[in-house]
């Protein structure tokens, strides 16, 4: 075994570690603030953006859609000009994307992913229904998937965990690939209410 | 005489830094560097592996993990262990960068990482959902009594480097926390089972349901029969083992801030040890923990267990051990820019020893307890950039006086995808009930020969380190660190003209230094490769007065390296893990390069067939001692989901 040689700085900090130590904690204490970004919603843009790379959308409606994505949002946009910075200049399955903010029921069918604001947004079944007609993939909070969504972006501690409805998904003509069911807990159609 | 060599280290108190919920679903794969929310390029590049990993509530602006980047970490995942084939958790350690498995009998292991493994190894903290596994008798784990059912392992954290405050252990080397999944996301039933050379035979069900509406649970059943080890000659020695363990897990979810969980486990386990009669082991655990969330990212943990096992070792010891302990811990974030943590910890560990031949300890029963309480605080310096954790951990026990334990670390990222991290901390292994009350007498006669003392003191270690994490593309990241270990008053046996006996002392000291690199590269959609190598030097030396009985200290590799590849093509997954072990000096032990591959056919989600073959290379090889050496073994499994 070799012998280990101390530089001399080395040996300064050894004699001082104490010494150290202690300035470190001293510089503890600045003031300061920080401003915080609603970071819960960056994460569920991050996950609305990289869901569609698992997804396959039916052929039909891919061919009916044309040469643009569309991401629509349905409610009070919570994002805050992440979902949009995000998809800038990228393509999804090739095409170019944008953002959408919903007010009618039609435009529901003319997108690919939908994401539904809030904890109890109204005419789910509605919504529901248009998107299983015209293959959208509906995304949603909390308990979403269990109510006729087909993902569900849910919190859970300090985490975001998906949850998905394959059935709805599967209504929709939908196919979503085995790598994501895997990360994903699976919500059985029998427990919607 | 036969002297146990090796650490008997004693972390009577485990501190997972942030708590176990906190760390269930916060500490990144390894390689994860901290990211910008705002910083949209970085959020792009992420997977949905990593987006789900992600804490949506520390103070900064940062996406790190709760848990903390500044360590030397490294995340075994589910997939890893599956993937691999590895069925026990000792070969699922072998994935790990930096951590030295060996085997050296049927059922014996010696784990440790950054060095000094040995025997009875144990520099390193070891914990399965907060509990901890090690037995204070000499503070080493017994290997051969820790199972679960393995698809049901989330992920392995490795730490290495003095846990400390930042992960909570009172851990010189490392920690490893192995984490269960929730019972939420072990729902339907599982059935496994499958036989061939060395895995003779085993077979596993789990069942998880809900019981309420926001109450989910799962019970499981494992046994199995064993026998891969053989003489150095390659006959067979039939000491197989046998063991069953069967378990349950309850979660539930008073309201979205309020959750909690009751699990526990009994197992039973014997195996055949040639020229004796049988060993058994047998055990129980309980645990329960609840957690309350409020205001915005705090929240108070409260955890409670009880461990108790009986090990009976004909022709060497039997130990009856009953465990109970008690845990608080609180975060809060204070103004933006702190995020406080402290906690308190009881544990009380009765136990009742015998040791047949010359070593033994006196009184054979004992009660051991130990108090401890952390404080930390991760305070943002540079908004985004630099963060600095600041922390100590204090502890006293029957055997020692008080111990403080600091840390520092700072992290800095230095550019997206880019994070520096370095670290200085202080930890501390107390005195084990085995260094305290030691006897070892020549046989037949009332003579003590070593005894143990009251006076030992605990041995001392000043840990430097730092550490690289990056992305350098959306397909490869690597993770490095480095470290510089310190090591005082170590235990050692020494002479001296004035005693009469040899005794134990703390003359000892050691430097150690290294690396570890962790390089996972995504090749395309259908291949992926994870790699890891560490590097370990050490030098160790002895203080006066007197001589030193016998040598340091701990019979590590200098090199480690593992790589695992994946592919996938079709219904068929096909892996292959490599690891070298380089050359063990004291009892020499040649390197060795082992091969393990897995090919696995799954037609659909509910079934898979797996053929696995591990140590592949050579039909048999040492790893540890010279006593047993690991055969080669090929097994297939049958696994159903519905």
């Amino acid at each position: 075994m070799e012998v280990l040689k101390l530089p001399e700085v080395y040996c300064f900090w050894r004699l001082h570690q104490n010494l150290v130590f202690g300035l470190l904690l001293v510089g503890f204490f600045v003031a300061g603030k920080v401003h915080a970004v609603e970071k819960e919603y960056a994460v569920k843009a991050a996950f609305l953006f990289n869901l569609s790379q698992f997804v396959e959308w039916p052929e039909a409606e891919v061919r009916k859609a044309g040469d643009v994505f569309i991401i629509g949002i349905w409610g009070e946009d919570p994002f805050g000009g992440v979902l949009e910075a995000l998809v800038e200049g990228q393509r999804i399955h090739g095409r170019p994307v944008e953002v959408r903010h919903l007010t009618e029921l039609k435009e529901v069918g003319k997108c690919q992913i939908l994401f539904v604001v809030g904890t109890e947004p109204r005419g789910l079944e509605l919504i529901a229904a248009e998107a299983v007609e015209h293959g959208v993939l509906t995304v949603g909070e909390d308990a979403f998937a269990q109510h006729l969504g087909m993902v569900g972006l849910v919190r859970s501690g300090n985490n975001v965990d998906l949850e998905i409805n394959l059935t709805e998904a599967r209504r929709a003509g939908l196919t979503m690939s085995s790598r994501l069911l895997r990360l994903a807990r699976l919500v059985p159609a029998e427990q919607t209410e | 005489m036969r002297f146990p060599d090796g650490r008997f280290f004693r972390g009577f108190v485990r501190r997972l830094a942030w708590g176990l919920p906190f760390l269930l679903a916060t500490v990144p794969l390894s390689g994860l560097p901290d990211i910008d929310y705002s910083d949209v390029r970085e959020l792009r590049m992420l997977s949905i592996e990593e987006l789900l990993q992600l804490d949506v509530m520390t103070v900064s602006r940062r996406a790190e993990p709760l848990s903390g980047a500044p360590s030397a970490i490294h995340v075994i995942t589910a997939e890893d262990i599956r993937r691999a084939g590895a069925s026990d958790i000792p070969e699922a350690l072998r994935l790990a960068t930096g951590v030295h498995v060996a085997r050296s009998g049927s059922a014996e292991w010696s784990i440790s990482t950054r060095g000094f493994n040995s025997a009875l190894s144990n520099r390193v903290q070891v914990l399965m959902d907060g509990r901890s596994l090690y037995s204070p008798l000499f503070s080493g784990v017994f290997w051969d009594a820790q199972d679960t059912l393995m698809e049901d392992i989330e992920r392995i954290e490795v730490i290495r480097g003095p846990g400390a405050t930042m992960w909570g252990a009172n851990a010189v080397n490392g920690v490893i926390n192995i984490i269960t999944k929730e019972a939420r996301d072990t729902q339907g039933t599982l059935m496994s089972g499958g036989g061939g050379s060395g895995e003779d035979a085993f077979a596993s069900v789990r069942h998880g349901g809900q019981a309420g509406e926001r109450v989910w649970y799962r019970v499981y059943a494992k046994a199995w029969e064993r026998n891969d080890t053989v003489l150095p000659d390659g006959t067979d020695p039939d000491e197989r083992r046998l063991f069953g363990q069967t378990g349950f897990r309850v979660d539930g979810e008073a309201s979205p801030e309020n959750l909690w969980t009751v699990q526990g486990d009994f197992y039973d386990g014997r195996w055949n040890q040639a020229g004796q009669d049988q060993a058994s082991v047998t055990g129980t655990n309980l645990l329960g923990w609840w957690s309350h969330y409020y205001g915005e990212g705090n929240s108070f943990w409260f955890q409670a267990y009880y461990d108790g096992y009986d090990r009976d070792l004909p022709g060497a010891y039997a130990e009856r051990r009953n465990t109970g302990d008690i845990d608080f811990q609180h975060r809060i974030l204070l103004g933006d820019r702190h995020d406080v943590l402290w906690g308190v910890n009881a544990r009380v560990s009765g136990d009742d020893v015998n040791f047949e031949g010359a070593v033994g300890v006196s009184p054979e029963q004992r009660t051991i307890q130990m108090y401890s309480a952390f404080l930390q605080d991760r305070f943002v310096l540079v908004e985004d950039r630099l963060d600095l954790t600041a922390g100590s951990i204090f502890e006293y026990t029957t055997l020692s006086e008080l111990e403080v334990q600091p840390s520092v670390r700072l992290s800095w990222r230095a550019s997206p995808g880019q994070t520096f991290w370095g670290a200085v901390s202080r930890a501390v292994r107390t005195p084990t009930r085995l260094e305290s009350d030691l006897v070892v007498a020549a046989p037949g006669t009332p003579d003590v020969l070593l005894p143990g003392s009251f006076d030992f003191e605990s041995e001392k270690l000043w840990a430097y380190e730092a550490g690289y994490r990056t992305r350098l593309t959306s397909a490869v990241s690597a993770d490095l660190a480095v470290f510089y270990h310190d090591y005082s008053e170590l235990r050692t046996i020494a002479v001296s003209p004035e005693r009469t006996r040899p005794v134990l002392t703390n003359q000892g000291n050691a430097e150690t230094y290294g690396l570890e690199l962790s390089v996972n590269y995504q090749v395309n959609e259908w291949w992926r490769l994870k790699t890891g190598y560490s590097h370990l030097r050490k030098r160790e030396g002895f203080t006066g007065p007197g001589t030193q009985l016998g040598e340091g200290e701990g019979n590590d590799p200098e090199h480690i390296f593992v790589g695992h590849s994946s592919l996938d093509f079709g219904e068929f997954e096909f892996d292959a893990v490599v690891r070298h072990v380089g050359v063990l000096p004291s009892p020499r032990v040649p390197a060795y390069t082992e091969l393990d591959l897995r090919l696995a056919w799954r037609p659909n989600p509910e079934f898979e067939a797996a053929l696995i073959g591990r140590d592949l290379i050579d039909s048999h090889h040492p790893e540890y001692g010279n006593l047993r050496e690991v055969a080669r073994s090929i097994y297939g499994k049958l696994t159903w989901r519905f």
